[in-house]
């Protein structure tokens, strides 16, 4: 286990360094990084300066390797409008956007493990139907929209809910419907189809010939294996979900990293945009490895290094 | 695996190919939500070619004496603008139509593009194996790991919309999934005996790769298209929203509900149909998807 822990860390350095690649590259798409670096205003005096300070003079390794060294102090830049470091900046706004986030993974996991398990064992029902067309539309619905409809109808129609801001538990509601509907959706097809796959294997029905509860078969035996597809595809479904933030918190004004991040495109305050994908990145081949770890706990056939479990 | 089978013979002239269509066709509707989607997709391919023809007004012609005027069954609405006029008076229905061009064309390109470069890299690191297959699949590990969305409003924000950036973009999302999936299949067909008596015959690798393995794996890249043109409409639509996609006038589903959110509370039907339009459109390539992939592959077919 420790071994496979230190192979996972290993393997996470590339892509560590794939994310400071990319930040490096838009850095560097407008020709000159002082100019994206700098506030507009900056006087050619400054830019000279600035450039000197920074090594931007020097060839690009030179400067790649600077900026990593940089980026692994924590340093990312002053942002134009926050006139602070954009790290800091960061970190203020991650709590609305962690919790938005976990509300979201909920409220999916809550709805969809319920319905995706009903929804196999009694196949082709109506509930099997009406859970299906659910899932169909729910992932094709862009969730922007979707969160404005929420808007007209359960704030300004029914006035139940708040429209915008984070005020309390209630604010909360609409913007997590909003972003976890995609992943809602997702995850009750993949929790079904995985349940339909397990529910037909040779252990299940050796599991119902000794005569145990029909709920026990399912949960104890049944479900367990049916997660393993499910926890794979919440970690790649994790890095959407972040990217579904920007939107949904921007609909909703929810004052998380999402909105930072669009504030900041629309204001050019580039050196928070590029700190916020930096960040961004960094946090999502971290959670990847988590899920990597977690995977492995729940399927010991890995552990064990055997054969790969069937995704 | 119907459509392989039904791989033209190099004599065949190119009308026999059409007169194979119909048959096709009546394939695709043995699925009914392939032929769900096949039809939404088709009627919306057709609007979107013959918009000049549908609309009654063109997109960006401004009457400011009907401003806001409401949908034609609400008090105040009347049938020369069945959908209503937005706050400088243009028809939305004219609009809407007009708003499929742009997202079905960036979404085709899109995927066209994603298509091409993913097929491209997944029959390199497949069939060559080696460094080429570690450091692609090691690049669309680090890809997938990544919010995509986010690197690509930080793209478009730093070079500045345009339609084949928007294209490029979206095109970045699509390869990973394909070159995957191509990768998987060269890798159990580079051993199949029909690839192997090939190469024995003396097949140069390019004519191995496009005569043998690629037709055969077309059936999962089909599959997978629509998927893919369903995902990026939804992306074009929402980097439309935030005004980095597709740039007003030109109206694009998701720039038209970005402009109908400052009167959600006075005109709904700004934000709403648009919205509608949308869904429509990816529920169709969505299930032609599903349908397809039925279809193609037994197994699965409930």
């Amino acid at each position: 286990m420790a071994r496979l822990i230190a192979v996972r860390l290993l393997q996470a350095i590339p892509a560590l360094l794939g994310v400071t690649l990319v930040v490096f590259l838009l850095l560097h798409v407008s020709g000159d990084p002082a100019s994206i670096l700098l506030p507009p205003e900056a006087s050619e005096a400054d830019r000279q300066a600035f450039r000197t300070a920074y090594g931007l003079d020097k060839p690009l390794a030179v400067q790649y390797g600077l900026f990593v060294a940089n980026a692994l102090r924590g340093d990312l830049g002053v942002s134009f409008s926050y006139h602070e470091p954009t790290v800091a900046v960061l970190l203020r706004r991650l709590p609305a956007t962690i919790d938005l986030a976990l509300a979201a993974v909920a409220l999916a996991l809550a709805v969809a493990l319920p319905a995706g398990i009903l929804a196999a064992l009694r196949r082709n029902s109506l509930l099997d139907q009406v859970v299906m067309l659910g899932a169909a539309l729910g992932q094709s619905i862009a969730s922007f929209w979707l969160g404005l409809m929420l808007i007209l109808v359960f704030a300004v129609q029914l006035g139940m809910l708040p429209a915008s801001g984070q005020s309390g538990l209630a604010s909360l509601v609409l913007p997590a419907v909003t972003l976890s509907t995609f992943l809602m959706a997702l995850m009750a097809r993949l929790v079904r189809s995985a349940m339909l796959e397990v529910l037909n294997r040779e252990y299940v029905r050796t599991a119902r010939a000794k005569g145990l509860r029909e709920r026990t078969v399912v949960v104890r035996h049944a479900l367990r294996n049916a997660l393993i597809p499910v926890v794979t595809v919440l970690g790649v479904s994790l890095s959407n979900l972040m990217g579904g933030a920007v939107v949904t918190e921007t609909v909703f004004a929810w004052p998380g990293v999402g909105t930072l991040m669009f504030d900041s495109v629309i204001r050019r305050d580039y050196p928070m945009v590029l700190t916020v994908v930096f960040f961004v990145g960094v946090v999502f081949v971290l959670v990847n490895l988590a899920v990597d770890l977690l995977y492995t706990a729940i399927d010991p056939r890995i552990r064990y290094g055997g054969e790969q479990a069937a995704a | 695996m119907s459509l392989t089978a039904a791989r033209p013979l190099p004599t065949e002239p190119w009308w026999a190919r059409l007169a194979r269509w119909p048959a096709a066709l009546r394939w695709l509707t043995r699925s009914r939500s392939a032929t769900f989607g096949a039809v939404v997709l088709g009627l919306w391919a057709v609007i979107a070619l013959a918009a000049p023809l549908l609309a009654a007004y063109p997109a960006e012609t401004q009457d400011l004496a009907a401003r806001l005027t409401p949908p034609f069954w609400l008090p105040g609405g009347d049938l020369a603008h069945p959908l209503g006029t937005d706050q400088f008076g243009r028809d939305l229905l004219s609009r809407l139509l007009y708003g499929a061009r742009a997202t079905l064309a960036v979404g085709l390109a899109g995927m066209l593009v994603a298509s091409v470069a993913g097929v491209l890299v997944g029959l390199a690191a497949g069939y060559l194996g080696g460094l080429v297959e570690a450091v692609s699949m090691r690049v669309a590990d680090v890809q997938l790991s990544f919010p995509y969305l986010v690197l690509a409003i930080a793209v478009m924000a730093l070079v500045g919309p345009s339609l084949p950036l928007l294209t490029l973009v979206l095109a970045l999302r699509g390869w990973v999934t394909y070159s995957r999936t191509v990768r998987g299949q060269v890798l159990s067909l580079k051993t199949e005996e029909f690839v192997l008596a090939a190469a024995s015959m003396g097949a140069g690798t390019r004519r191995i790769l496009f005569r043998h393995i690629l037709p055969n794996a077309i059936a999962p890249i089909t599959v997978l298209s629509s998927f893919e043109l369903a995902s990026l409409m939804l992306t074009e639509a929402s980097l439309s929203f935030l005004g980095l996609g597709v740039q007003p006038p030109t109206p694009s589903w998701g720039n038209m509900i970005a402009q109908g959110r400052d009167y959600l509370y006075t005109a709904w039907w700004l934000t709403t149909m648009p919205g509608l339009a949308l869904m429509l459109a990816v529920l169709g390539a969505n299930q032609l998807g599903d349908g397809l992939r039925d279809l193609l592959d037994p197994r699965l077919r409930s």
